[in-house]
């Protein structure tokens, strides 16, 4: 059993001792993340303190078949700073019937913090390489939340366009990951 | 929609920019599409990851501690809090008179009474095999800080009571409540479902439900002020929250 495992078991159990464990491992994580929402210090530790209170009451659940546990408190505490930051109080998401990508199986700490550290420097790099109008629509999207069509607005350009970058943008990632043929834009 | 609209479609939901009425046609094409299933599952585990590409940032020491505060503090709060009792055989079958699914109807009413002095017998009163109380003192959310509440749930016939106290009247309009209680099941990671109304006691300082659902699978009941008739989901403001113990 892995410590993200553990920590997530304690928590199902009640007990605090798992909070610290996932806060101590993730913490200055969830505080990056809502703070780069945000860029506000004081409504990211809000947001942190919130997120993770979700967890520890069970409203916010993890799903090993959906990803790891941190992917899993990165989105949390994502949707919860843009839901904040666009004046949503708590919004439910609808899911979509997907076949989700099940976290790694591996038993190690080291075997699974060092495959997570090289997808994310694979995912860090190829964000940093996408051309800029695709990089912009993807922060856009991901880091201020907003819809395709208020980025269509925002940038000036068609729908359509923003729907392509997206597309193109989440291929080129996709690619770095899984070994996927990559599809440059044209 | 082709399987190439429904990439288009995937990629933006994976980063949270779909449109919200372009999700019903992708819903539909995703029913009966496999590949596109594989393929959204994939985006949005990418997706997922661009999160954790930020470059972690040292929290305030602060953080960590008000954190543990809250978490220890409810952590004592559920422990004294879930405590089984021993049986009565008349609460239950006055539990089992009251009916179940209503809304504001002449049933309700009763059905409300009858949760009063259901509520009454919770605070006071010994509770049928098997029910669990789960006493939280301090539920109240911002708009209602000094709420207080019980809930007895009987797992074997999947219905619990909630009895609120410290409530506020909802908005009056006209002579006429222009607002109600609607009491909500969170599921765990899913959207709330209306579950039940709250109704004043007899007592006029409480308030009950009958909640003739089972809580299996709930992480929390919540209890939002909502028009008059209700809400299919929340709309107004959360007044309590009770978060449920795991495995209940």
């Amino acid at each position: 059993m892995t410590t993200d495992e553990r920590a997530v078991e304690l928590i199902a159990q009640g007990s605090p001792e798992g909070m610290e464990l996932l806060y101590d491992r993730y913490g200055s994580l969830a505080y990056a993340v809502a703070l780069r929402v945000l860029r506000d210090a004081s409504a990211a530790e809000d947001v942190v303190q919130e997120a993770f209170l979700s967890i520890w009451r069970g409203a916010a659940t993890y799903r090993p078949d959906r990803g790891g546990v941190r992917s899993w408190l990165c989105t949390v505490v994502r949707n919860r700073s843009i839901d904040r930051t666009r004046g949503r109080a708590g919004r439910s998401r609808d899911e979509l019937p997907l076949e989700h990508v099940a976290a790694g199986s591996s038993t190690s700490d080291t075997w699974t913090e060092v495959v997570a550290e090289l997808d994310r420097e694979h995912i860090r790099g190829a964000l940093e390489r996408l051309p800029a109008e695709q990089r912009t629509t993807i922060e856009l999207a991901y880091f201020a939340g907003c819809s395709q069509s208020e980025i269509s607005a925002r940038m000036r350009v068609p729908l359509g366009t923003v729907k392509g970058r997206t597309r193109l943008a989440l291929r080129t990632l996709r690619g770095v990951l899984g070994g996927w043929c990559v599809e440059q834009p044209a | 929609m082709t399987c190439d609209e429904s990439e288009l479609l995937l990629a933006a939901h994976a980063v949270g920019c779909l449109d919200p009425g372009e999700e019903t046609g992708l819903r539909v094409h995703l029913e009966g599409c496999h590949d596109c299933r594989r393929l959204g599952g994939v985006l949005l585990h990418v997706g997922t990851m661009i999160a954790g590409t930020v470059s972690p940032v040292t929290p305030p020491p602060s953080l960590r501690r008000n954190l543990m505060a809250r978490v220890e503090a409810e952590a004592r709060a559920r422990s004294s809090a879930a405590v089984p009792r021993r049986s009565a055989r008349w609460h239950r079958r006055l539990w089992s008179r009251v009916p179940s699914g209503r809304r504001f109807t002449a049933a309700g009413g009763l059905a409300a009474a009858a949760a009063g002095l259901l509520a009454a017998w919770s605070l006071a009163g010994p509770h049928p095999a098997g029910a669990v109380a789960i006493r939280v003192p301090t539920c109240g959310s911002a708009g209602a800080p000094a709420t207080r509440c019980v809930l007895d749930y009987d797992p074997d016939r999947h219905q619990a009571v909630l009895t609120a106290t410290g409530l506020t009247l909802p908005a009056v309009l006209g002579g006429a409540s222009a607002q109600t209680y609607e009491v909500w099941l969170i599921p765990a990671g899913g959207a709330p479902m209306p579950a039940a109304f709250l109704a004043q006691g007899p007592d006029g300082g409480s308030w009950s439900s009958v909640i003739s659902r089972s809580l299996h699978g709930s992480a929390a009941i919540a209890v939002t002020a909502e028009p008059a008739g209700g809400s299919l989901a929340p709309t107004g403001p959360e007044v309590l929250r009770v978060p449920l113990p795991p495995g209940i």
